[in-house]
């Protein structure tokens, strides 16, 4: 991020943030949007930290620390979102509209139903790790910083995530599968 | 899928589908609003710990502390909304509790600093104390109460009227439960698909009541009915367990629900955090 952009704004300079809003927009709705499983909680989300961020940045001290710090706000504002919701959205459930003729296909709809339906039942605090890691490709050090909690935890809520998601997989394998190509 | 590996690359792969591009017009709310909010200075400018005295230090620490207490004793504006914060206990000379309207760029504004809360509007007066980490929710007047900031768990108090016939469908019992507590328990126990524990006594603040828990199916539907206010059937997500506790407060049925993800159910203080707010409720029938 370009360093001398976060300065400016940092100053107050709204043109600045503007570009610099333009510049972290899609990235930063795209990880809510995964984390929350919601177009427009996630919206709500992004706009909000967004918002944060501006407020915010005069105390940022690091303009080097602009990415990570960005991602913690933003997670928080899908904590909140999510909190102003409900505390576990209704799953919806994936069909395909035509009976698939590859079944190739059909074991990757039933696979995309059941993650679905195994991170929705997760916690925004693992999901933000899964999303952080594995959709950020963020080391686990940067998902550690972003969160503001020890690495140790972050590899804890990984590896919880990914034994829900696995499991998940595992367990719903079987019937979805017929149900899916029925 | 039957490695590590296998789940990696398909959770991946999932995670690369989906929206990607931020709508214009969420975008230019946020722009339009720039004018309107303050940023915040930060203390930081010129000033470390490093270059000022001991004493200097210390005044700073117990100027925190102070904070925090104030915080604590509600004498610090907060959150305006259905839960009113310090409102445990009798007070010998009550007085409004200064309020201000959550700023719309307040980053977690149902944030509740910890202490004791009383709901406002619930046709029965609730009081409870919550520690860190715990955010005012709720669906309406007859469906309060505080979740966790993080998600994993959330207390609600509800005056509940009716079941669902059907967990799969927004259709009510008919006739609904009697009104006794031990009715409504048989009625939640018997939710189809649920499994429910056997009921035992409690006692809250000195009424009488029932505590039990309900576990949700993970089939056939993905967001099973269970109990209705008078405005709202209920739904819960699969393998929800809820700890629900159903007390006669001098003829109003209050029922308190806990509830937690199935992932966070098999965490003994997750079960714990929520246990430890319903212990600490009070009634002012």
């Amino acid at each position: 991020m370009d360093a001398e952009l976060i300065r400016r704004a940092q100053r107050g300079d709204e043109e600045a943030f503007a570009s610099l809003a333009v510049a972290i927009g899609d990235r930063l709705h795209a990880v809510s949007h995964r984390i929350l499983r919601d177009v427009d909680v996630a919206e709500d989300a992004t706009q909000q930290a967004l918002l944060t961020i501006w407020r915010d940045l005069p105390q940022l001290r690091d303009p080097d620390r602009f990415d990570a710090w960005s991602y913690r706000l933003l997670v928080r504002a899908c904590y909140a979102e999510g909190r102003r919701t409900r505390q576990w959205a209704p799953n919806l459930r994936l069909l395909p509209v035509d009976e698939p003729a590859d079944p190739d296909d059909s074991s990757r709809v039933v696979d995309r139903d059941q993650l679905e339906r195994g991170f929705r039942r997760l916690s925004i605090d693992h999901r933000a790790v899964v999303v952080l890691h594995h959709y950020l490709d963020l080391p686990l050090e940067e998902v550690a910083d972003a969160l503001g909690v020890p690495i140790g935890t972050v590899r804890s809520r990984l590896h919880y995530a990914m034994r829900g998601l696995r499991a998940a997989l595992e367990a719903d394998a079987r019937p979805a599968r017929q149900e899916a190509v029925r | 899928m039957s490695t590590d590996r296998d789940t990696t690359r398909a959770v991946r792969s999932w995670l690369e589908e989906g929206v990607t591009a931020l709508p214009d017009r969420v975008l230019d709310g946020v722009l339009d609003q720039l004018p309107a909010t303050r940023q915040r200075r930060g203390l930081w400018r010129g000033l470390t710990l490093g270059n000022v005295s001991a004493r200097a230090r210390l005044a700073m620490s117990a100027a925190a502390i102070v904070a925090v207490v104030l915080v604590g004793i509600g004498l610090v504006p907060s959150l305006t909304g259905p839960i009113r914060p310090g409102a445990t206990g009798p007070s010998p000379s009550p007085s409004p509790v200064p309020t201000v309207e959550p700023s719309p760029t307040e980053p977690i504004a149902t944030q509740l600093p910890p202490g004791s809360y009383s709901l406002e509007g619930f046709p029965i007066g609730v009081s409870f104390t919550v520690a860190e980490g715990w955010a005012r929710c709720g669906e309406g007047p007859l469906e309060q109460g505080v979740c966790r900031l993080n998600g994993d768990g959330a207390l609600n108090f509800l005056i509940v009227t009716d079941v669902v016939a059907d967990t799969c469908a927004d259709a009510r019992l008919d006739p609904p439960p009697g009104p006794s507590v031990d009715e409504l328990v048989a009625a939640i126990s018997a939710l189809p698909g649920f499994t429910a524990t056997t009921p035992t006594d409690v006692n809250v603040d000195g009424f009488a009541g029932k505590k039990f828990t309900v576990t949700a199916p993970d089939g056939p539907c993905t967001n099973p009915r269970t109990w209705a206010t008078a405005n709202r059937i209920n739904g819960v997500g699969p393998g929800e367990v809820n700890l629900i506790r159903i007390v006669d407060v001098n003829g109003t049925r209050v029922v308190m629900t806990g509830a937690l993800g199935p992932i966070e159910a098999d965490s003994p203080e997750a079960v714990a955090r929520l246990e430890q707010v319903m212990d600490t409720v009070t009634f002012t029938p």
